[in-house]
């Protein structure tokens, strides 16, 4: 029933409408559900995402659209591009989000964002990147040194 | 360290504010970015707080990181350092620095022991039972939880328990056969249920005995006993689960078990290192062993254990030296493979200066022997060790000290022809003109030895040769009016002759003496004229140096470098066994000096008779060989009805082939190399109350050969022994090889590092 020209209107938290095309919404798996349970006919709400970061997830599901012809490290390279030049603060907006359309890949591609950013990083400048408390104390901070000092990596 | 508890952080459940994991993100993503941070890495992640700390530890964390198919698996492998002690070594094969971590804090009271079983479940490491010298079987099991980095004691065995094969089967471990406090353990196995964390007991009458290896294919376990070195049959039996018992194994399939086996994908595959290393398939459709390609020696040292990871086989051999087969595209054939990839064993293999340095230092405090002498500067530059050289000098030695000889490194350079070490020297200061014992020069040496290059080099910096190459004088030619012999001090007796102590230029040097039986056949005496005139040129710091010969109207004499600290045979029966350390430190010397006599060109010299009693040592402690090529004399004799008494004790190292009067090579001094280790950690020489004749007999004809008791005979060692005094001359190993081995083990040593083979391997 569904034909390739028919759009999808989505509606950000902030009130902006988007009208999308039915084949890049259905990379949400969740919009795609409604469309299949006949629910889509009508604007579809978005209670908690943002206008700004619902045109950011349309121009990533947009990429892959178009993309399909293109070999697989041409996608991964714009996905690199696409989700580094994401600050950390949207960067979780986005992942929220792309676990609520239930878009996959962009959820993986969000998350590993995340553990890169990790990835190599000493306990202070994760604290520091997360805001994160350190809440050990003194002597329980020197007990899991002890305990893992030989598999302990970073440089101090 | 027995007492880590894992959970005693979890306890205080008091405060429970539930700060985020991540501000921003719900925990149950949070979860999901955190999960993706690779493992090498989780040790960082419990540093930063609390939360952090007891997710990575939590079993949600795991099921996590399964469920979204982020599990990675690390290499444990189980090895012994140096003082024998069990040691624990990593490798993260998906690492971008792959090199073996040395684990911590193992359980202090396994440490010691031996034939330990080792074995994964879920994700946990267990040790369990084993040994000691001083200590029945035990059947205490300790658990190593990855995540928490802890040991606990776990539930002990069944059956106390050492030497057993381990396996797991349908998420039970099995502890198979082995040795214990009784003689029913090798005939039972333990079994591990994690679900009721407890051990259950069974036996069969088929589990065969000293189980060498094991693996599980198709549900089954299959364990295999300790081949025969006589007949190479494969003896094996499998466990059926269905029926509880141990049956005979598939002969063809058993038949290709020659090595240590991995089963990758439900295939087979066995690394058999009879000769060589070759990768074997057992290909179940057509019955038949399938080699996929041999594995080149440089690149791993046996005896090796299989892991697989993936579809790929991780090949550990002897001071965790790893290779990487990647059998989902190995290629088929019997050629050389290639390894997908090498792995070095630890981070300091890569050669950084810095980190040579620092070796250095360490074996400057083990070998006293080393320090402050030029001697290390000399070897290095007879055998043309750049780096070494460097590494001396830099060190603070004297480009210019010299050997007993007053030989210097440059002499030793030039001789041989080491043209990038000789510039060396000459920049760093060395004299190019300084003279030796016998007035030679370096460009004397060169000249002598037609390294054309290396003169043309000594004589742009000025270097002259008062000796002249063309000298035919034999310089080697001593008056016998310069050795008062009535007043010579009998100190030994050989096969040829007395040996005596004179005095030749105000110097006490050796005088050898050839019996007049010899020495009045003409043929044999101008043989021997020949053999010395070749002596007067070796010179290296491992051989004793022969100095010149004495004309004498009805004796043969000639003179060497004298040795007052006598032969190792004074040393052994003085001292007795020699402590690890001291035994290749003299094995080195040794093969130094019979490496440089076997590499002598155009000719390899053949000792042929080298025992404890040719093996002096000099005042720094330095072993030095001796008489070499001199039972060729006795040979030569031979026909004219000259027999070897066997007296000097030759007979207890004679190669098999010399006994049997068969044709031999080089390779007969390297079996008599092996005895003559085998002796310096033994003590004394094997099958002392058999006479020696008795014992080459059964050496030649019934393939004996020493006992190797564990106890005394690292694992490398061992294997070094059995390759020296294989029965196949043509499988033994050159003296070059027996260096670098030796010099692998003392590093090692040094190092204080795991130096054995790996004894065991898993995947967590």
């Amino acid at each position: 029933m569904a034909s390739t020209l028919k759009k999808i209107i989505l509606k950000s938290c902030d009130g902006k409408i988007l009208e999308v095309e039915e084949a890049v919404a259905v990379q949400s798996q969740m919009i795609k559900n409604m469309i299949e349970d006949d629910c889509a006919n009508e604007e579809i709400p978005l209670p908690d995402i943002t206008g700004e970061i619902l045109s950011m997830i349309i121009e990533y599901c947009k990429m892959h659209v178009d993309g399909e012809n293109n070999s697989n490290n041409e996608l991964i390279a714009r996905d690199a591009d696409f989700i580094t030049r994401v600050d950390l603060n949207t960067l979780y907006y986005l992942i929220v989000a792309a676990n609520f359309l239930n878009v996959k890949s962009l959820l993986d591609l969000t998350c590993q964002r995340v553990a890169d950013i990790i990835k190599g990083k000493s306990p202070e400048e994760i604290r520091l990147t997360f805001n994160i408390k350190n809440d050990f104390t003194p002597e329980e901070e020197e007990e899991i040194r002890k305990k893992n000092a030989w598999a302990f990596d970073y440089k101090d | 360290m027995d007492n880590l508890e894992g959970e005693s952080e979890v306890i205080g459940p008091m405060e429970r504010p539930q700060e985020p994991l991540i501000y921003g993100l719900p925990d149950d993503i949070a979860l999901l970015c955190l999960a993706r941070v690779p493992r090498e890495y989780h040790t960082v992640l419990k540093f930063v707080s609390r939360r952090w700390r007891d997710l990575v530890h939590s079993e949600e964390w795991h099921t996590c990181r399964r469920k979204h198919n982020l599990d990675e698996t690390w290499i444990y492998a189980l090895c012994r350092d140096k003082f024998e002690q069990v040691c624990c070594y990593v490798l993260d094969p998906s690492s971008s620095r792959r090199c073996w971590k040395q684990m911590r804090e193992l359980p202090s009271r396994s440490l010691l022991r031996k034939g330990v079983g080792f074995e994964v479940l879920g994700k946990r490491l267990y040790l369990m039972g084993g040994c000691r010298w001083s200590e029945d079987a035990t059947d205490e099991t300790y658990c190593y939880d990855a995540a928490n980095n802890s040991w606990t004691e776990a539930n002990p065995l069944s059956t106390a328990r050492c030497y057993f094969a381990c396996q797991v089967l349908d998420q039970k471990i099995y502890a198979i056969g082995g040795l214990g406090l009784n003689s029913s353990v090798p005939q039972s196995w333990d079994t591990f249920d994690p679900c009721t964390n407890s051990w259950s007991s069974h036996s069969d009458g088929n589990i065969i005995p000293e189980i060498e290896d094991s693996f599980v294919l198709g549900g089954k376990i299959y364990i295999r006993c300790g081949r025969s070195a006589v007949t190479n049959h494969v003896y094996a039996v499998v466990y059926e689960p269905s029926s509880g018992t141990w049956q005979h194994a598939d002969a063809d399939m058993i038949s290709g078990w020659q090595g240590p086996a991995v089963v990758v994908d439900e295939t087979l595959y066995v690394l058999d290192e009879s000769s060589g290393t070759r990768l074997t398939m057992w290909d179940k459709d057509l019955r038949e062993w399938m080699a996929i390609g041999r594995l080149s020696p440089l690149l791993t040292r046996p005896p090796c254990k299989l892991v697989a990871v993936g579809k790929s086989i991780y090949v550990i051999g002897k001071g965790r030296s790893t290779v990487v087969v990647d059998v989902s595209n190995a290629g088929n054939g019997g050629g050389m493979m290639y390894p997908n990839s090498r792995i070095p064993k630890n981070p300091s293999s890569n050669p950084t200066p810095a980190l040579k340095r620092l070796r250095f230092k360490a074996t400057l405090a083990v070998q006293k022997i080393d320090s402050g002498g030029p001697f290390r500067l000399l070897q290095c530059a007879s055998k043309g060790d750049k780096a070494g050289v460097i590494q001396e000098l830099e060190k603070g030695v004297e480009p210019n000290g010299a050997d007993y000889d007053r030989r210097t490194a440059l002499h030793l350079a030039s001789s041989e022809g080491w043209t990038e070490v000789v510039v060396l020297l000459l920049e760093k200061g060395a004299d190019v003109n300084s003279l030796d014992r016998w007035g030679r020069t370096p460009l004397s040496d060169a000249r002598s030895f037609r390294h054309h290059e290396v003169c043309k080099i000594l004589e742009a910096r000025g270097g002259t040769d008062p000796v002249g190459v063309d000298s035919q004088a034999p310089c080697f030619e001593i008056d016998h009016s310069e050795v008062v012999m009535d007043e010579a001090t009998l100190i030994g007796e050989g096969a040829y002759g007395e040996v005596y102590l004179v005095k030749w230029r105000g110097t006490e040097v050796a005088a050898k003496t050839i019996r007049s039986s010899i020495a009045s056949n003409p043929k044999a005496k101008n043989t021997f004229l020949k053999e010395l005139s070749l002596w007067q040129r070796l010179r290296h710091p491992n051989i004793v140096q022969f100095l010149g010969v004495l004309k004498h109207s009805d004796r043969l004499i000639f003179l060497t470098e004298y040795l007052r600290n006598g032969s190792l045979y004074d040393i052994l029966k003085k001292k007795g066994r020699l402590d690890l350390q001291t035994a290749i430190s003299y094995a080195l010397d040794i093969a130094r000096g019979m490496n440089y006599l076997h590499e002598h060109k155009p000719h390899a010299i053949i000792h042929r008779d080298l025992t404890p009693r040719n093996v002096l040592q000099d005042e720094a402690g330095r072993l030095k060989v001796t008489d070499f090529g001199l039972s060729k004399l006795a040979q030569e004799k031979d026909s004219y009805g000259y027999k070897m008494t066997g007296g000097t004790g030759s007979y207890r190292y004679m190669a098999p082939e010399v006994y049997r009067r068969e044709s031999y090579g080089k390779s007969v001094d390297v079996f008599s190399f092996a005895l003559i280790l085998h002796e310096m950690l033994q003590g004394g020489p094997s099958n002392r109350t058999e006479t020696a004749e008795e014992v080459a007999d059964k050496r030649a004809y019934e393939d004996s050969r020493p006992a190797l008791s564990s106890f005394i005979y690292p694992e490398p060692i061992k294997m070094l022994l059995k390759e020296c005094w294989h029965k196949n001359p043509d499988c033994r190993p050159t003296f070059g090889d027996i260096i670098l081995q030796l010099e692998g083990i003392e590093q090692e040593f040094k190092n204080g590092r795991g130096m054995t083979a790996c004894s065991s391997c898993v995947v967590l």
